[in-house]
């Protein structure tokens, strides 16, 4: 075996290793994510933000879809398409505003 | 010179690719066991903050794909402006919530400041003579209306 194959199959498996390990964390609650949903309201209540929903929902299409064009044509790096380039970033926003005005809000 | 299996410069990659593999294990274990990564994606609040769970997504997936074709091919691969824009995107609107939450904790932080210590307000003469008495020295006299 040669030291640039080792270290070659080495690194593949940390880049699936350290994704694998903390996909797995988040899902099984060993890192937090209470209040990923939630906007704390002037008063320091949490309120549920559809905001926050609709980019998480962006976030994570416009991900798979990444992935999907990559593991379809795994010789380049996939490009994002334009389409989900847009909405991201409306998306993104959208959620900016959302948190501007709720900061907007609590200050007056 | 004594016949030995590898040469020197075998040797120094060999050391180099052990080297980076325990280094590679270690940050898996330190993951999976021994850092405390509970608060990976919270804000200083102790919310989950969106912002930082995306720029985790996007960073796993563009990184990832950079780093499985360098090491396929040897060599680092273009960047798609497309994925940078992605990521320029969830930077971006990392750094302006961040900004927002700055700002609004700060008012937060003055407001509960403003109501908790109310400022003084000076009543003539009183803070001085008072001071002059602590310090031992000479009362100044009432001041007169």
């Amino acid at each position: 075996m040669r030291p640039d194959l080792f270290i070659r199959d080495a690194t593949g498996a940390f880049l699936i290793l350290v994704p694998a390990v903390i996909g797995w964390q988040i899902l099984t609650g060993r890192i937090e994510m209470g209040g990923m949903l939630y906007e704390r309201d002037p008063a320091g209540r949490l309120v549920y933000s559809p905001a926050r929903l609709q980019l998480l929902l962006v976030s994570l299409a416009g991900a798979a879809q990444l992935l999907w064009r990559f593991t379809g044509n795994p010789d380049h790096l996939a490009s994002a398409n334009p389409l989900v380039l847009a909405g991201m970033g409306a998306s993104q926003l959208s959620y900016l505003a959302s948190k501007a005005w709720a900061a907007y809000q609590a200050k007056k | 010179m004594p016949n030995v299996p590898f040469s020197s410069q075998e040797l120094l990659k060999w050391s180099g690719a052990i080297f980076v593999t325990l280094l590679e294990a270690y940050v898996v274990y330190a993951i999976a066991r021994k850092w405390d990564m509970r608060r990976l994606i919270c804000a200083e609040n102790g919310d989950a903050s969106m912002s930082r769970f995306q720029l985790l997504l996007f960073t796993f997936a563009i990184g990832g794909g950079y780093f499985y074709l360098m090491l396929q091919k040897a060599a680092f691969p273009p960047i798609d402006v497309g994925a940078l824009g992605l990521l320029g995107i969830s930077s971006g609107t990392y750094a302006i919530s961040k900004g927002i939450q700055a700002s609004r904790d700060t008012n937060a932080a003055a407001q509960a400041s403003a109501t908790t210590n109310p400022p003084a307000v000076p009543t003539g003469g009183s803070l001085s003579s008072s001071a002059a008495a602590g310090a031992g020295g000479p009362t100044a006299p009432p001041r007169q209306p």
